[in-house]
């Protein structure tokens, strides 16, 4: 719980592990990667940029084997290897005349093996097993194998260049890949970029497409922002598999390469470019933009997760006409020094305002499905952090005791520097159907704390009630409620923590939520349905245990829960799996289901990615392992107990120890 | 009462503060977006619709990608963040606004909720910024 917890997410790795990096020597002396992608077309060594979905394949990298929550292994990927190994590649018919570039053979010629305790034979063996691709046409001269592989496998088999075999090394070479025509290569690149649909012709017309949906001639402007989410792109096949990111932004861009002939015309046509929201870690993925347009003038990287100038610095220099570069929302941007770096290099944020100002401001605001104008950033789920639970475990047991036992509540939670008060905004927006009924705030004014309204110094201290006696007389005078803790989507919450003076941390949790109440006006038999705003900030007594600062509550006209619904799709009422969900909700899903199961951050950040980042999805999954007894002890937190939650928020938060502020 | 007298000056203070800075801010909001990042502690923790920001150059540089916004603040209440064993000096103080939001051109009012955590600058200690900032549109 420190104050830099809410930096952007996805410098600290602490939630994805990735695959990879690590090599180990099994049992017969072979080298034994952590799974190089193979079938995939290669993972391109050194690429860090995972796309969309990446973090699920390095969780499950991470680990895997008995006791996982769900089969693990990108099990797509294996099923593809073993088509291969047993039927070659499929063969595709001649397209423009030209011969399809899966059809194209490319050497490779295998030295080292001379050196080994092993044969010939038993190195092409070793590399057909380990590498699950066929050699063809192997040919032994001198010290040297050739053979010869699909173009599109030869980024996997050279992947092994450097395996360890018999007690030497393997070298592994293509020289003639160089020679390789353009056509070939970009079809190449073209084919590697969705490997869930293998007609290359498809893919081009679903690229083309996107650009086509994306492209703004007014503005000239393509906005290939949140990649991730595109309809089309998941429609066909893309980010199926967690590798696909950073190999469909190539082909996208060998695509506009082909619409544009002359460097005029690219000119003339892209001004501005979106790369917005895309998870990129640095620009190494989308290389091919500065090929396909160097004269660009405006580039966003907005909201990706670029740590580092250096990144940047390779790149940059490539658009030599670039006058606006938007960076905000990577955590550079958090960097100390940020601002003097952004002056030095012409990025100060007063040219930035100017040049947004001038080139993205646009007249009318574009507006989504809904009809609504599209705002910058999209509702997410619940933010929380709460490192011990605290935050998840005091609202579960408020909202369990509220509407029954406020007594007991007060007894636990409050002490004598603990202050209540209420505000009543009659004037709240609400849902169509509350429109034209009448309100009736009686039994709230009187007790309402609106510093709009209420001005006088003695109205303002009368009604923030102090210590347990106060409050429990003001609370005795509201009417009685019912909240509805089944009904998950009704609740909104966040949690994360604060400092409630220099030195003293606490949690603050803001809750969002709907009650009944019988309301006496309107006779016994009718039930008012009320939307209620709650804040609570958490801190430590003298004692070390767990109040209550401060509790604010608004009450104001229903205004029903659409509001909150998290707009990716990622949330408790999303579909299925595989949406692009940020780094920072992943965080945040992660604590939650956490505080949920008690399970260590390792386990819940897999049970999450194998579910597709769905809570819901991940719950059950949880659930059932359990009930199998899949999940061994090491898998949860130390001293934690699980218990079924009976309700939307009530969970038993991991049991932390002591010192939980 | 003798407790609640004592941090009498304290609940002045925050209600007066909360009045000046929900006054001030909301119009930075509607009309002055430049002048936002003046209101917060560098390093603000900020919850907008469930995206954590850090900081007002950030949050800034977020509202400047906002279509134009005007906020009408409904009710808002504010209390002294009080430490047991503590004594006297200066307190953060929490803001609860409840209002209503509308968006670029669109006619529709959405309803709001947004908390605030108020500290002393470190700079200038007679003058409070946002430590932190949760928004959540709640209608």
């Amino acid at each position: 719980m420190n104050s830099t917890a809410l930096r952007p997410q996805g410098s600290h790795g602490g939630i994805t592990k990735r695959a990879g990096g690590r090599a180990r020597v099994d049992r017969d002396g072979d080298l034994d990667m952590d799974g190089p992608s193979g079938g995939r077309g290669g993972r391109g060594r050194g690429n860090r940029n995972r796309g969309g979905g990446g973090g699920g394949a390095g969780a499950r990298g991470g680990r895997s084997g008995a006791g996982s929550i769900i089969p693990t292994g990108p099990a797509a990927g294996r099923a593809d290897l073993g088509q291969n190994k047993n039927r070659g590649i499929p063969a595709r018919g001649p397209r423009n005349g030209t011969v399809s570039v899966s059809e194209t053979l490319v050497e490779v010629r295998i030295t080292g093996w001379k050196d080994s305790k092993g044969s010939a034979e038993e190195a092409i063996a070793f590399l057909e097993r380990k590498s699950r691709i066929k050699l063809r046409k192997t040919l032994k001269q001198g010290d040297t194998i050739i053979a010869q592989v699909p173009f599109p496998k030869i980024h996997s088999i050279l992947e092994w260049n450097d395996a360890q075999f018999a007690s030497s090394k393997l070298r592994l070479a293509a020289p003639s890949l160089g020679r390789l025509d353009v056509t070939e290569r970009s079809e190449a690149v073209i084919s590697r970029a969705n490997p869930a649909n293998k007609d290359t012709v498809d893919t081009i017309q679903a690229l083309e497409g996107v650009l086509a949906n994306r492209y703004n001639p007014g503005g000239k402007f393509l906005d290939l922002s949140r990649l991730g989410e595109d309809v089309l792109l998941r429609a066909n096949g893309f980010f199926q598999l967690s590798s696909t990111t950073s190999k469909m932004f190539p082909a996208l861009m060998q695509v506009a390469e082909k619409k544009f002939t002359t460097a005029q015309q690219k000119r003339d046509t892209v001004h501005s470019v979106s790369l917005a929201y895309n998870n990129l870690k640095d620009v190494r993925a989308v290389t091919s933009l500065s090929v396909t347009f160097p004269d660009l003038k405006n580039l966003s990287l907005e909201g990706n997760s670029i740590e580092d100038w250096k990144m940047l610095d390779n790149w940059r220099h490539r658009f030599r006409n670039l006058e606006q570069l938007v960076l905000s929302g990577n955590p550079v941007t958090s960097q100390q020094g940020y601002v003097e770096e952004a002056y030095r290099r012409g990025l100060d944020p007063a040219i930035k305002r100017k040049i947004a100002a001038e080139s993205a401001a646009p007249a009318t605001v574009p507006t989504g499905p809904d009809g609504r104008p599209i705002l910058p950033r999209r509702v997410q789920p619940r933010f929380i952090q709460d490192d011990y639970g605290v935050g998840m475990k005091f609202l579960s047991r408020f909202f369990e005791t509220y509407d029954a036992d406020r007594a007991s509540l007060l007894r636990e939670f409050y002490d004598a520097e603990s202050l209540f008060s209420l505000s009543v905004n009659t004037s709240a927006p609400r849902t169509q159907e509350q429109q034209n009924t009448r309100q009736f705030w009686d039994e709230y004014i009187p007790k309402s704390r609106n510093l709009k309204r209420v001005s006088h110094s003695k109205g303002r201290t009368d009604r923030l009630a102090m210590g347990p006696d106060e409050i429990a007389r003001l609370w005795g005078g509201l009417p009685a409620t019912k909240h509805d803790l089944a009904n998950n989507d009704a609740w909104s919450f966040d949690i994360w923590p604060v400092e409630v003076m220099s030195g003293v941390m606490g949690v603050l949790c803001t809750v969002h939520a709907e009650f009944q109440e019988l309301n006496k006006v309107d006779g016994p038999q009718k039930i008012v349905r009320r939307s209620f705003d709650r804040s609570f900030m958490l801190r430590p007594d003298v004692l070390g245990e767990v109040k209550v600062a401060n509790d604010m509550l608004v009450v104001r006209a229903y205004g029903g829960f659409d509001s909150w619904k998290p707009e990716d799709g990622s949330g408790s009422t999303g579909g299925g799996g595989g949406h692009e969900v940020g780094e920072a909700a992943k965080k945040s899903m992660c604590e939650q289901l956490m505080a949920q199961t008690g399970l260590r951050l390792d386990w819940a950040t897999m049970c999450l990615s194998e579910t597709g980042w769905n809570m819901d999805s991940a719950w059950k999954a949880f659930l059932e392992a359990k009930a199998n007894g899949a999940i061994p002890q090491d898998a949860y937190l130390p001293g934690t107990t699980t218990t079924t939650p009976t309700a939307a928020i009530g969970v038993n938060a991991a049991g932390g120890g002591g010192g939980i502020l | 009462m003798n407790n609640k007298a004592s941090k009498e000056p304290s609940i002045k203070a925050s209600a007066d503060g909360a009045t000046k800075f929900t006054d001030s801010y909301y119009e930075a909001i509607n009309t002055k977006r430049a002048s936002l990042e003046n209101f917060y502690d560098p390093n603000a923790s900020i919850v907008w619709n469930g995206n954590p920001m850090t900081g007002g150059v950030a949050f800034a540089a977020f509202f400047e990608r906002m279509p134009a916004t005007h906020y009408d603040v409904q009710s808002y209440d504010s209390q002294p963040m009080l430490v047991p064993g503590t004594t006297g000096g200066p307190c953060n103080y929490m803001v609860i606004v409840s209002g209503s939001v509308k968006y670029g051109d669109s006619k529709e009012q959405r309803g709001f909720s947004e908390t605030f955590v108020l500290k002393p600058s470190s700079t200038d200690p007679n003058r409070y910024v946002v430590a932190t900032q949760g928004f959540r549109l709640v209608v």
